[in-house]
């Protein structure tokens, strides 16, 4: 058996060296079978993908299809980025960098690269921005408006984007609310999730499920009252929901709500000052202090079953540290960025490494002419191609 | 230790000496080697792989086995040396593939497939990737030997519909 076999290939291969060796040499570009160019079409940026649907009729439907736009996704998570939000009269950008990888010495990134994917015209002050796979959350902070409030989610990778419907309340009284936006990996399911309350009452959490059909609100149950701290954002990470939000009579707490379950329970730690929370290398990272004025901390939660935390001493300057809660975020190499001033042209990046505690890299970012009236930043912002 | 060694013959007759562990990383090779078909004696033939090819695949196989080597060895090793070890590792991979040219990736991408060696696909493919991202549909026409089959209508449409990424 073992001879037969090794006779049979050393015959193939003869026939093979015949047959290859006469023959003029053909360019390989076109020998790749179509499973591989798939496989390297799947890696580009999804800026790529909007170009080369001008290729061929094969290669523009091939880009179309859910294999694809999954493949793509799947490749996408690999490789999250910054990205940016700002707004310039009233209208929203959107950009994007590639995340440094020459890590250890100072370097600028230029201005080209970064993309600009799409403008979402809105005379409303759309404060919060929330990145959840790859789709974005824009809401109004309502502060002391009602629940005539505006949320939008788009997809900055395909230029969509839909406006959900208003959040009913009762009577003509102002709600104060809070919305987040959260991912279910396992039901591939995008909910949106909103605290209303009115001066005197607490109301019951609403929840929309992104899908075919027709968005609507309902209400859902949880046994203990809370009220979202301001403009903070809330993260969502394996299909948990966090937030902060002040229970009783402290701010130091973070709810989470299981986006499939829509469970809600919270994770409290004591005597201390919860700044905001970044996601930390796919963990929940909380940037804390335990006194005004002093050194602030990130815990990170190593275990959430367990609530096993681990901490680093984060030594920032206390001024800077007020004003970045809204675009502060960890890279996927562990480092603490940030932008410390939205007013400046070019914006700077600050890298922090936490074992070495010292900002080691400062990026520039060139926002061209015009004046900027709000940044934000996301630290996992990935692109998905797929509709909504 | 000559028992751990293995030929590879490639398809204009060049032959290669190889560790077992080495060539284990092509499952095409793998899996030869688990149904008893390799003789000690005789060199296997890969009949799609030119010599040329075949050494720059060898040369992926032999780095990449003493790094998974190494994983198992120091399973304790800290985070700090896992991503030196990690970025060493990234650092070869930007050398091996810098000097090459598409053609010579493509080259090597069918022969990663044809061998199954998944983490060169990977590779590559991300390569090949790198390097098209900014060419213009026209570029990369060239690149695959595609034929323009929309008319200049129905291409103005295409443009229209994904402006923003013209830009």
């Amino acid at each position: 058996m073992k001879r037969k076999k090794n006779n049979n290939s050393v015959g193939r291969r003869k026939i093979v060296r015949r047959k290859t060796q006469p023959s003029a040499p053909t360019y390989v570009g076109e020998t790749i079978p179509i499973d591989l160019i798939i496989e390297i079409l799947s890696r580009l940026p999804a800026k790529s993908i909007a170009v080369f649907r001008c290729v061929s009729k094969q290669w523009a439907s091939l880009l179309q299809r859910p294999y694809f736009r999954e493949l793509f996704l799947t490749s996408s998570l690999s490789r999250p980025c910054p990205l940016f939000t700002l707004r310039i009269g009233n209208k929203w950008h959107f950009f994007s960098f590639p995340q440094p990888r020459d890590l250890g010495e100072n370097l600028s990134v230029v201005a080209t690269d970064y993309q600009y994917h799409m403008s979402y015209c809105e005379d409303r002050y759309i404060k919060i921005c929330q990145s959840v796979n790859g789709f974005i959350y824009l809401n109004d902070i309502g502060r002391g408006r009602t629940v005539d409030t505006i949320n939008v989610i788009c997809n900055p990778c395909t230029g969509q984007h839909i406006t959900l419907p208003k959040v009913r309340g009762k009577g003509k009284k102002k709600y104060v609310l809070r919305s987040f936006f959260g991912y279910d990996p396992i039901g591939k399911q995008f909910k949106v999730l909103c605290i209303t309350m009115s001066y005197n009452r607490h109301e019951k959490p609403q929840v929309l499920t992104l899908g075919s059909g027709k968005l609507s609100w309902r209400k859902i149950e949880c046994s203990f009252t809370h009220y979202p701290k301001g403009d903070i954002n809330g993260i969502c990470i394996n299909g948990v929901l966090y937030y902060i939000a002040y229970i009783e009579n402290s701010y130091n707490k973070i709810i989470c709500f299981d986006v499939r379950s829509e469970k809600f329970s919270f994770i409290e730690i004591q005597n201390a000052e919860l700044l905001t929370l970044i996601n930390y290398k796919g963990k929940l990272g909380v940037v804390l202090r335990f006194e005004y004025g002093g050194l602030a901390e990130l815990w990170v939660l190593d275990d959430a079953k367990k609530v096993k935390w681990s901490n680093h001493i984060f030594v920032l300057a206390n001024p800077v540290l007020e004003g970045i809660t809204t675009s502060i975020w960890a890279t996927d190499m562990g480092e603490i960025a940030w932008v410390s001033s939205r007013w400046t042209n070019p914006l700077c990046i600050s890298y922090y490494n936490l074992e070495r505690q010292s900002v080691r890299i400062v990026d520039k970012l060139w926002m061209g002419r015009d004046h900027q009236e709000s940044v934000f930043s996301f630290t996992d912002h990935i692109e998905n191609l797929m509709f909504l | 230790m000559s028992s751990n060694m293995i030929m590879l013959k490639s398809s204009d007759g060049a032959s290669f000496e190889i560790e077992e562990a080495a060539a284990r990383k092509s499952k095409i090779i793998a899996n030869m080697i688990e149904v008893e078909c390799v003789d000690e004696d005789k060199a296997i033939p890969l009949q799609n792989v030119t010599g040329n090819i075949l050494a720059l695949v060898i040369e992926y196989c032999n780095k990449h086995i003493v790094d998974d080597d190494d994983d198992v060895a120091t399973e304790e090793a800290s985070e700090e040396e896992e991503e030196a070890k990690k970025k060493k590792v990234d650092d070869w991979e930007a050398e091996f593939m810098n000097s090459m040219s598409l053609e010579t990736m493509f080259e090597l991408l069918l022969a990663a497939n044809y061998l199954n060696i998944k983490s060169l696909i990977d590779l590559v493919c991300q390569t090949i990737a790198n390097n098209i991202k900014d060419k213009t549909p026209e570029e990369v026409r060239k690149i695959f030997s595609i034929e323009n089959d929309f008319t200049p209508e129905e291409e103005e449409e295409i443009r229209k519909e994904n402006a923003w990424a013209f830009g």
